[in-house]
């Protein structure tokens, strides 16, 4: 089977495979067609046949919630664990964000319409990347009254946060991506599994031999990789801020403070009930198996 | 992390009576059709000391089929051998 490669503005048109709400699964999800898609999906396919088969699937805004393998029961450390603490002097990054977000009114137009607000800057090199993201699910939260979820701020698509993107080279990824995640006091974004759909399509797209490669249903990855997401905490934990990982909570967090977590499995929701911007560092992209991040190893950072 | 895919396996393998169409997943629950079914999962796992939460389910208007029960798990759970 061939990869047919999209390109941005096609892509674009098509994110929302549903084409209208009226379309749309409602949550909670039934739960035999999560079963059908999930028993789906466990079929032997690469990559390149794996991700046609999520854009092709009928139930297309179902397949995340699908993907996951999660039973309650399995402990806190199987969701989210510590693995790196980050040590820099995070007081000019810190103003740099801040005065971005002033400048850019990231805060006064905080309500998400869909694509608009997650790309604060457009740039000729973004058309190597090939966003992807589960519009349709972002039309279902809209309908439950998530109309304010998070900014994402661009570290690697952008000039603005050179030294953000070098601290997130520390952590030695490949088709790596980094984002602020940005959220000002009443966002929530509401518990969801994640794809890293965006990374995997980059490398299938630019790589044949990752898109030649076994997919595994279960890593969420190709076969001798695993995609991994990491939150690294560019401020300290305020009262309010909420994140939690299926029936566990990250909390008390401290600036320079990184956890990674079973994003193939693992339902996981934000929401900021403080009166201060609640900043994270995400950063995306794929490891080998014998990386230390695979290996849960910790790690303590200097920059 | 103990798999769905573990757990679905060990339980349809090893309960004479129970098959794969007799529950689903949902949120990182079983979700069981019928009641005695449901019960007699639940007897199974407490009688190999795992801690079970038993509770109805509640329907929802746009689910194809009704749910009789759900089921998660506390203590126990990943010291259990599933493999």
């Amino acid at each position: 089977m061939s990869y047919v490669k999209r390109k941005l503005d096609e892509l674009d048109e098509s994110q929302n495979k549903v084409g209208g709400s009226e379309f749309l699964h409602k949550h909670p999800y039934d739960p035999q067609i999560l079963e059908e898609i999930r028993d789906d999906m466990m079929k032997p396919r690469t990559c390149a046949e794996f991700m046609h088969w999520v854009e092709m699937n009928p139930h297309y805004d179902m397949v995340a919630e699908a993907s996951s393998q999660f039973v309650r029961g399995n402990s806190q450390d199987v969701c989210f664990w510590n693995c790196a603490k980050v040590e820099t002097d995070w007081a000019p990054i810190v103003k740099k964000i801040d005065d971005f977000a002033k400048e850019n009114k990231v805060v006064e137009n905080f309500d998400t319409k869909h694509t608009d607000e997650w790309r604060l800057k457009k740039q000729d090199k973004q058309k190597e990347f090939v966003p992807f993201r589960h519009n349709s699910e972002l039309v279902n939260m809209r309908m439950h009254g998530f109309k304010k979820q998070y900014q994402l701020l661009e570290v690697t698509l952008s000039d603005s946060f050179p030294e953000l993107q070098e601290i997130a080279n520390l952590f030695e990824f490949t088709w790596e991506k980094t984002d602020i995640n940005f959220q000002p006091p009443s966002g929530q974004f509401p518990r969801h599994v994640d794809f890293l759909a965006t990374p995997l399509k980059r490398a299938i797209e630019y790589d044949s031999s990752v898109a030649n490669l076994p997919y595994n249903p279960i890593t969420k990855s190709p076969e001798g990789w695993r995609l991994c997401r990491i939150l690294l905490a560019l401020e300290n934990w305020s009262p309010g801020q909420l994140f939690s990982y299926e029936n566990y909570n990250w909390t008390n967090w401290a600036q320079g403070d990184a956890v990674n977590f079973n994003f193939a499995s693992v339902r996981h929701a934000t929401s900021n009930c403080s009166y201060v911007n609640r900043p994270l560092l995400k950063i995306s992209g794929f490891i080998k198996e014998d990386h230390w991040l695979a290996k849960k190893e910790f790690r303590r950072l200097v920059y | 992390m103990i798999t769905y895919q573990q757990v679905k396996n060990y339980i349809i393998n090893n309960i004479e009576s129970i098959e794969r169409d007799d529950f689903y997943l949902l949120e990182g629950k079983l979700v069981f059709k019928d009641l005695s079914k449901a019960k007699t999962v639940c007897t199974y796992f407490e009688g190999r000391n795992l801690t079970v939460i038993f509770n109805k389910t509640k329907i929802w208007d746009h689910w194809n089929t009704e749910y009789a029960a759900e089921m998660y798990f506390s203590d126990g759970f990943e010291d259990f051998k599933w493999n």
